[in-house]
């Protein structure tokens, strides 16, 4: 029996002796396991690394942004931006206001510039092999009119306008815009209508409800630069990377000469920053955005070890990426502080905003001071407040709002409450307030971290609620808040910015339930004004009207933070002055795509470290048969 | 029935979670005819009773754990599952094995030369690293192997040309990818193994029939591996039944770290992201997992020790 259980042990001891050889040799093994893999790694391959998988495959569905800059890789809009956010042609070549000498606006008596015209490609075709013609237009449009726009959300900033779509020829097409009434009007942005055309003959099954909230497109089928694969589907669930081909029927190619100069691009997707810096830094991707704190360290990193390698531009987003401290003005909303209705309040609060502090040091001042939602990247729109009106960081201008508001302090002078006759709240009402901020934005926990300290100075008490993106949706889109941490993105026309603080985006778009007649007025004309003077005059009353108002306090306008392989690539471009080349202008046909030539590049193998490992094993292998050659030595026993 | 009753849980423990799912489904909100449909979609205008038996019978009669909300908008959640627990079983199961394999020997010798050198050593070096951070490790991990071996991939569970690849490749692909988090895992978890290991071992060595044993003039590595070991394996096996059941739970530190996407991090994903469906099924895999390890573990107790009747 003993001699049994000898030789079993013995067996197991052998048994983990040629496992752990086994492994050793397994990974010696390795670089011959890869050389079927030769062909696949001599491809010129752009890889960009980015900090979370995209969240669909949809078009109509994702809303984060790096599914914004797949899904412009692999759909084409009908019109595009250039490098310096320009319009540039992409699936219509030519676009203009149908003139009212036309037969039709004659007969049906609408506005000068309330119909676009636009000639489409006749060289564009899926990436299934089907030709693209104005029936996909017509059909990609109405799609999300009509009785489909509830369902079909992702882009009701541009469709809310949009009255019909006609099909003039196979490719020509014309819509036909409408005023919030349901009027025909004219519509100053029908160049700059940001969404994906999609095929007709793929969606054409799916309902407006599947496709608004549950197809999963598993295989998106575009005219775009780059395609998806048969693989598209597992490693969009795996999460790892999205591989993308280059499309070689592009018809930019052909029509605008923009050629892909390399065969693959892929996401790769990272859960964590350190390894996405690091694989920057080692060349194992060859473009990635970084957080504030992240490019940071990369450049403290190029200081200490300075490298024409690698590139880097920081600078604002093209989609002029802002941070905002909101208020609700849900006056009908229960279970909040009555007193951040109160003018006075929303005043003392943007006085007392050291924006200057939270560009500096929270954002390492990869960020600018920001005042409305229209940063400056949208150039003469950009409106800032002059000096009078200005809400400048003055913590005694705060606390003479107060006082003159009549908010008194407590006995114990650390805290104001409502005084008496206040219009907002009974008397001894605390100025407590709430301010609900999304837990993984590091930024804006800090910023509010910073601001509760900062307010006790002026008596008004914050109380940070910090919860997931989630549950601040929930919060946030019920209105019961009394202040929130939020961020927003917009498209080439401000149109689509200007649409969150009116009173049409209430139930929808707005996160702050903000009205306000004089900015409604002035929003509605400039999204019906054809002329851009006149129009920029109204957006900045739009903008001025947010910013003195005080509901919707823009902090900073974060910096898209950027670093490249000049090593792998050439034709990086000069992204400070020709912004619309950074990945954040990710509305179909992104010039730099076209422009990136691979280098040669010198690659290094891990064979020496599959050699190292081998004599490793090797060297197990001689000690084990030492000793068993030797001969077991026996310990003495000793017990306790 | 225990399976039922954790099934019943699962439901009823989303159902009383606070927020409205299709305010989390649209972030940018959307007008109450929407929602309403929404609503309707996904059943939750029907009575929760209602909705139980639907739950049940979409489970045991159709397979389907519902779609996600908002990991993966739309898709199936058994379609979401499966690559993450591939990845989850590949480096936490492996990992826990060889780490089970490698503490009970470590333990045996450390108690086996206790006292002595190897033993002084090998406990100090289990403490450290039991005690160590685990994404503090992580990082230095991936901070030294990206600077002196630049060319070893720090992210993932595979590389770009994974799907190119033959099975021997996919497999060389996964090992080379796998050893890093891998390492991070076996070191952390090891001293766990080990230190349960030293600890029951030296408590058998001082039994009266292991005296009787050395008496009867055994040598010593039969006294160790016939006499102590099989009852100093009594408490390890009940903590290798407790870390196995959690093997269905991944790691999630060491996932996010190298950005492993495992169990662990879907986990983390889902639940900051409210995705009920893809929490319900993540939580009933666990529960069924821990209650499987648990019986495995009875079973081996009763093989062990005869004492132990089932």
């Amino acid at each position: 029996m003993r001699t049994t259980q000898r030789l079993l042990k013995d067996q197991v001891l052998r048994t983990s002796m040629a496992v752990v050889v086994a492994l050793l040799l397994l990974l010696s093994g390795l670089p011959v396991m890869f050389s079927g893999d030769s062909e696949a790694a001599s491809h010129s391959t752009l890889k960009i690394g980015m900090m979370e998988p995209i969240d669909s495959l949809n078009p109509f569905i994702g809303v984060n942004d790096n599914a914004y800059i797949f899904y412009g890789l692999v759909y084409d809009y009908l019109i595009a931006v250039d490098e310096d956010l320009g319009m540039k042609p992409n699936l219509a070549t030519s676009w203009w206001k149908v003139p009212l000498s036309d037969p039709d606006m004659q007969a049906s008596g609408k506005p000068y510039g309330s119909v676009w015209e636009y000639n489409l490609t006749e060289n564009a075709v899926w990436h299934d092999g089907e030709p693209f013609d104005a029936d996909d237009v017509v059909f990609t449009i109405e799609y999300q009119i009509g009785v489909n726009y509830d369902s079909m959300w992702a882009y009701q900033p541009y469709t809310k306008f949009i009255d019909s779509v006609e099909k003039k020829d196979l490719y020509k097409v014309r819509i036909h815009f409408k005023d919030f009434a349901g009027d025909p009007a004219p519509c100053p942005f029908g160049d700059k209508l940001m969404m994906p055309i999609v095929p007709e003959h793929v969606w054409r099954d799916i309902t407006p409800f599947d496709a608004g909230f549950t197809y999963e497109n598993y295989w998106p089928i575009g005219t775009g630069p780059f395609m998806c694969t048969e693989n598209t589907q597992d490693e969009f669930t795996a999460g790892e990377q999205l591989i993308l081909l280059m499309n070689p029927d592009y018809h930019g190619a052909i029509e605008y000469g923009q050629e892909v100069q390399f065969e693959r691009l892929i996401l790769e997707f990272y859960l964590e920053p350190a390894a996405m810096l690091t694989d920057i830094q080692n060349g194992a991707i060859d473009l990635v955005g970084l957080s504030a704190p992240g490019f940071s360290s990369l450049i403290d990193w190029l200081e200490d070890n300075p490298t024409p390698d690698i590139g880097t531009y920081a600078g604002l987003t093209c989609t002029s990426f802002s941070v905002e401290l909101i208020t609700s003005m849900d006056e009908g909303a229960t279970g909040v502080n009555p007193l951040r209705l109160d003018p006075e309040v929303r005043k003392a609060i943007a006085h007392s905003i050291d924006k200057e502090f939270i560009k500096e040091y929270i954002y390492s001042n990869y960020s600018a001071i920001g005042s409305t939602i229209l940063s400056p990247i949208y150039g003469d729109l950009f409106w800032s407040p002059n000096a009078t009106e200005e809400y400048e960081y003055n913590m005694t201008k705060a606390n003479e709002i107060l006082d003159a508001a009549g908010y008194v302090w407590n006995p114990s002078h650390t805290r104001r409450m409502a005084g008496p006759g206040n219009a907002y709240a009974v008397e001894g009402t605390p100025l407590r307030l709430n301010v609900t901020t999304e837990i993984e934005l590091v930024e804006d926990r800090d910023t509010v971290n910073f601001l509760t300290e900062e307010w006790q100075e002026i008596g008004i008490e914050l109380a940070p609620v910090f919860v997931s993106s989630a549950e601040w949706g929930n919060i946030v889109y019920n209105g019961v808040y009394d202040l929130a941490m939020t961020y927003w993105s917009g498209d080439p026309d401000p149109n689509y910015l200007l649409f969150v603080q009116s009173t049409n985006a209430i139930g929808g778009w707005s996160e702050n339930q903000y009205s306000s007649p004089a900015y409604d007025e002035n929003y509605t004309k400039s999204a019906l004004e054809l002329d851009p003077e006149v129009r920029k005059g109204y957006m900045f009353n739009c903008s001025k009207h947010s910013y003195m108002d005080a509901a919707f306090i823009v902090t900073v306008y974060p910096y898209g933070c950027y670093a490249w392989r000049a090593d792998h690539f050439s034709g990086w471009g000069d992204w400070g002055a020709h912004p619309g080349r950074s990945l954040s202008s990710f509305w179909t046909a992104n010039d730099l795509f076209f422009d990136l030539v691979p280098l040669a590049v010198k690659k290094t193998s891990l064979m020496y470290v599959f050699i190292g490992i081998g004599v490793v094993a090797a060297a197990v292998v001689a000690v084990y048969m030492f000793m068993r050659w030797r001969g077991p030595k026996e310990e003495d026993v000793r017990l306790p | 029935m225990t399976i039922f009753l954790i099934l019943s849980f699962n439901f009823l423990l989303f159902r009383v979670m606070p927020g409205d799912v299709t305010r989390i489904v649209i972030p940018k909100g959307a007008d109450n005819q929407t929602i309403e449909d929404l609503r309707e979609y996904y059943g939750l205008d029907d009575s929760k009773l209602s909705q139980y038996f639907t739950y049940l019978e979409n489970l045991f009669f159709r397979g389907e754990l519902g779609e996600s909300l908002t990991v993966r908008k739309g898709s199936e959640v058994t379609s979401i599952l499966g690559p993450y627990v591939l990845n989850t079983l590949i480096l936490v199961g492996i990992g826990t094995i060889f780490s089970i394999w490698v503490g009970v020997i470590l333990g045996s010798v450390t108690a086996w030369k206790r006292g002595k050198a190897v033993d002084r050593v090998g406990s100090a070096f289990f403490i450290v690293f039991y005690c160590m951070p685990t994404f503090l490790f992580g990082l230095v991990i991936i901070t030294l192997v990206g600077r002196y071996v630049p060319e070893w991939p720090i992210k993932g569970a595979f590389g770009d040309e994974y799907w190119n690849l033959d099975i021997l490749g996919k497999i060389g692909d996964r090992t080379l990818h796998m050893l890093l988090p891998m390492f991070a895992l076996v070191i952390e978890t090891i001293a766990t193994f080990s230190i349960i290991t030293r600890s029951s071992l030296i408590d058998v060595l001082t039994e009266d029939y292991m005296v009787t044993a050395v008496a009867k003039g055994l040598k010593g590595k039969d006294v160790l591996h016939d006499h102590a070991m099989p009852n100093a394996m009594l408490p390890v096996v009940t903590v290798i039944a407790m870390n196995v059941g959690w093997v269905m739970s991944g790691s999630i530190m060491i996932e996010i770290i190298f950005s492993y996407p495992g169990l662990g991090y879907l986990t983390w994903d889902a639940v900051w992201n409210y995705d009920y469906p893809v929490m319900q099924a993540i939580f009933m895999l666990e529960a069924v997992a821990v209650l499987i390890a648990n019986f495995l573990a009875d079973m081996a107790l009763f093989k062990l020790d005869p004492r132990v009747k089932m």
